[in-house]
């Protein structure tokens, strides 16, 4: 519990940091936050009031990052100048998407991204080990927007094979089974290119992890004693997973950044599109709303994944 | 871990995949820095009615775009702006997570709590969001100053690095020698644990510049990075959007070449670890 208590306060620490850093680096720039308030987007004299006391650059940086801090504390997180609407409300409305197009990534890292990894370990310095090594790292160094662009153009545009915008067809009935089958459909692909790229990093860590486990002696030992060949590599699998629990906390910046690219290019209605729109609409407030709650998401998957892992390992725990 | 750079150099170009990643940034870096001579500036246009969206042919090895430019020679000219920026920005940060590590673990105490902390906590910002909400305000963010924010937002990982090598560095007996025949804090720091944790930063300064390429292309591909008239890939791949029925040529061009950069710096990087590493899988 004391434990908990402190990881919980120096992740409270590090979102109060990453804020300070945000309002002070924004200081640097030579430009107005709010210079996407013009005369076309009017909002109410109280709204534009609040977010001056938040953004405007001639209110001194402590009265600026306050007025943040009580706004967010009563659930207030502004109002976006685009939508004119809070920016509360807009980053909820975005959240399912996300969550559904996170977990489907997800999913394909610990089933495919962790087995191939696996895979690699137990066939190390053979040809699929060298030939699935390179592939994770082409994976690794290929741009997802581009890749995006890609099998967009390639499945949805030319093939016609799948649908490239959006995460409903709003010709279709809403409802049942249809509509469970359009959702899927839709998915498919920007699920498929956030996986390929991500997929390359935890292939590198679960070989690394399995190739450390298959090293223990306790390997040996249960080689020694003459155990078959399947249940030695379950021993050492079940040993090589712990590390790959903590890659969640490396999981989760790659996919909410990675869901940045993606939903832009697919136009998947998620907090990562919502915070590419309102950068390239010059929408501060909602930028600021949906990069703090991006921000506090990987800080919060971070305390997540220490958690599992001391939950797998006892040794962390009496330690 | 022998930390000797010079050797981990050679040992790099003598596996497969590390000379592989030696010629592809070879040609790379040449392509960058020679070909712009002899092609047309990247800028320059031409008939837009009749020479935009050109498929690739002899006038235009790589097509055109839809503004009627050469893509050939927006795309190399992306590439020199970004490679530059990535090993701008690269050393940047590698210098500065340098004398962080080393400050913390020759100070140790409470500094070197108080340095690492606050690194644990900035580590735990994606990059990419450190730098959005500056970029969506800066409208016309000049290169020098995209390459100090790139740098500045990109040193945590190396300071973390070099202070754990560096404290481990201080425990051993050359170290207390030194220490016990009087050397001082900034001798030791400079002269015996700065060339001993050479090996691992060099690792982070090569891995670092294809993190900083994507990043730009990433930034750029929002409309935040590299603004035009300044060729950048990612800016290319903004424009390419939308277009792909059409004009294919636009969208795989100069993802592919940024691609291959990004590959290369990564196949260095690797090879230059496990030369250092020997026990490294």
């Amino acid at each position: 519990m004391r434990w908990l208590a402190g990881r919980l306060l120096q992740a409270l620490a590090t979102m109060a940091g990453a804020l300070v850093v945000f309002f002070l680096l924004t200081r640097l720039a030579p430009g107005d936050p709010l210079a996407g308030l013009t005369e076309e987007r009017t909002l109410s004299a109280e709204a534009v009031a609040r977010l001056r006391a938040r953004y405007a650059p001639d209110v001194p940086l402590p009265a600026q990052l306050a007025s943040w801090a009580s706004g967010v504390a009563r659930g207030d997180f502004g109002t976006s100048i685009q939508y004119q609407r809070p920016v509360r409300d807009l980053v909820l409305e975005r959240l399912p998407a996300t969550l559904l197009l996170g977990g489907a990534v997800l999913l394909v890292n610990f089933t495919l991204g962790v087995w191939l990894g696996a895979l690699q370990a137990l066939r190390h310095g053979r040809p699929a080990d060298h030939l699935l090594g390179i592939a994770s790292l082409v994976a690794y160094s290929t741009p997802v927007f581009w890749l995006g662009l890609l099998l967009a153009g390639w499945f949805g545009i030319t093939l016609r094979w799948l649908p490239v915008a959006g995460m409903t067809d709003p010709l279709r009935a809403a409802g049942g089974w249809a509509a469970a089958t359009d959702l899927l459909r839709h998915l498919v692909l920007p699920a498929a290119t956030l996986s390929l790229v991500t997929v390359g990093a935890t292939m590198r860590y679960q070989r690394a992890a399995m190739l450390e486990a298959l090293r223990e002696p306790f390997v040996l030992a249960a080689r020694a004693r003459g155990l078959d060949e399947r249940r030695v590599r379950r021993h050492a699998w079940r040993n090589a997973l712990s590390p790959v629990v903590t890659l969640l906390g490396l999981w989760l910046p790659l996919l909410v950044v990675g869901a940045v690219f993606v939903e832009r290019v697919f136009a998947w209605p998620g907090l990562g599109g919502l915070a590419a729109d309102a950068a390239a609409a010059r929408d501060y407030p909602l930028l600021m709303g949906s990069t703090t709650l991006a921000t506090a998401t990987v800080v919060a998957g971070g305390v997540l994944a220490d958690l599992l892992h001391r939950w797998l390992d006892p040794r962390l725990r009496d330690g | 871990m022998t930390a000797r750079p010079g050797a981990a150099l050679r040992a790099s170009w003598r596996r497969p995949s590390g000379r592989a990643g030696w010629l592809l940034l070879g040609i790379v870096v040449a392509a960058a820095a020679l070909l712009p001579g002899t092609l047309p500036d990247p800028a320059a246009q031409g008939d837009l009615l009749r020479e935009a969206l050109l498929p690739p042919s002899l006038a235009h090895p790589l097509g055109t775009d839809q503004l009627s430019r050469d893509l050939l020679a927006r795309v190399v000219g992306g590439l020199r702006v970004s490679l530059t920026l990535g090993a701008l920005a690269a050393l940047l940060a590698v210098t500065l997570g340098t004398l962080v590590g080393l400050a913390a673990a020759t100070l140790g105490g409470t500094a070197d709590a108080v340095l690492m902390r606050t690194v644990d906590a900035l580590l735990a910002i994606p990059r990419l969001f450190l730098l959005l909400p500056l970029l969506a305000v800066w409208e016309r963010v000049p290169l020098g100053a995209l390459v100090l924010l790139l740098g500045v937002t990109g040193w945590f990982g190396t300071s973390r690095l070099v202070r754990g090598e560096a404290a481990r560095q201080r425990t051993l007996d050359y170290v207390r020698a030194a220490e016990a025949l009087g050397a001082g804090r900034r001798r030791i720091a400079l002269r015996h644990l700065l060339p001993n944790v050479a090996g691992p930063v060099l690792v982070a300064a090569t891995l670092g510049v294809g993190d900083v390429m994507l990043l730009e292309a990433g930034l750029s591909f929002l409309g935040l990075g590299v603004r035009p008239p300044t060729p950048s890939l990612g800016g290319m791949l903004l424009d390419a959007k939308g277009i792909f029925a059409s004009a294919p040529w636009t969208s795989i061009f100069p993802g592919l070449a940024l691609c291959l950069s990004v590959l290369a710096v990564h196949l260095v990087g690797d090879a230059l670890r496990d030369a250092l590493d020997p026990r490294s899988p």
